[in-house]
């Protein structure tokens, strides 16, 4: 899956350019966010690696603005119950038909990682909209609506 | 246009090597420039180290080191390509990523499985711990062999 571009044309300065990149990730993660509600493979792939592409952004852009560091470890924890997942997607792809215990484990395991990454998921959006340096007017022409997290921020 | 006037200029800008990478950024006074600048340099010191404790003995949490930072490398790489365009770069450092994913995918799903399958049932999945045993085996060693030819120092 290719990343969404990130457009910089007259970034000058660096909070900028980390405001910038952080929109474009949050926006592709809150893109393909429906993988994680359908619960297929295919999907929370791609939500995982959309997912990875944000916390990398989030733990590069920390040194510039400390807030960030909180949604960064959330995301961390997200991309890991998201990759167990994945883990058991790719072993239950190629386990042989014989062993039909250890596959039924293998799914309620899977089950469990995907629930686990959907409070987590919950928790991150609460904890980026707490973190006023990602939402902004000035430096995008997107705003919170854009990213789809005006229920998130009625909820919180 | 002559080999060299093709060099520098349309096929430079495509082609995004290193060197030019670095002048391009060297030139720009901007805040943003100058911190990118230092961030790119961090980061590919971080995945040349990685990719030399590999080399000098490969393991497994080597590996994943290296894969590691050549993912924060190539994610930060993607994200500014407006700003500073790497293509040669970037190419690289999937490509090195690449020549890990058999290795690391092997290892992930043999733990997996020695750790998930039932008691009952271990001799059913003997023949695939095998297969996966060997497949990590000769991924690492092809990992190890292709980048030891492949260098992140510009």
């Amino acid at each position: 899956m290719k990343p969404e571009p990130v457009l910089l044309r007259g970034v000058t300065d660096s909070t900028e350019l980390a405001r910038r990149v952080l929109h474009t990730r949050l926006r592709e993660v809150r893109r393909l966010a429906g993988g994680l509600e359908r619960r297929e493979p295919q999907g929370l792939h791609a939500f995982r690696i959309a997912c990875k592409r944000l916390r990398y952004a989030l733990e590069r852009f920390e040194e510039l603005e400390t807030s960030l560091e909180a949604p960064a470890k959330s995301f961390a924890l997200l991309q890991d119950a998201l990759g167990e997942a994945h883990d058991r997607d790719v072993l239950l792809s190629i386990l042989p038909a014989a062993m039909a215990q250890t596959e039924h484990r293998l799914r309620t395991d899977r089950e469990a990682c995907v629930d686990r990454a959907g409070g987590l998921w919950t928790q991150a959006q609460e904890l980026l909209l707490g973190c006023p340096f990602i939402f902004f007017e000035e430096a995008s022409n997107h705003s919170s609506v854009s990213f789809g997290l005006d229920d998130a921020k009625n909820r919180a | 246009m002559g080999k060299r006037g093709d060099l520098t200029s349309n096929r430079i800008l495509r082609e995004g090597c290193y060197k030019y990478f670095c002048r391009t950024l060297a030139r720009s006074e901007r805040p943003a420039v100058k911190w990118l600048k230092r961030t790119v340099a961090k980061e590919r010191r971080a995945l040349e180290a990685a990719r030399r404790r590999f080399i000098s003995k490969p393991n497994e949490e080597r590996l994943h080191a290296v894969r590691t930072a050549g993912r924060r490398f190539r994610s930060l790489l993607e994200d500014v390509a407006e700003l500073a365009p790497s293509a040669k770069l970037l190419r690289g450092v999937k490509r090195a990523a690449e020549q890990t994913d058999a290795a690391r995918d092997a290892t992930i799903i043999l733990r997996l499985l020695e750790s998930s399958a039932d008691a009952g049932e271990r001799h059913v999945a003997q023949p695939l711990v095998a297969e996966l045993s060997a497949r990590e085996k000769e991924a690492t060693r092809l990992a190890h062999k292709r980048l030891r030819r492949t260098r992140f120092t510009g």
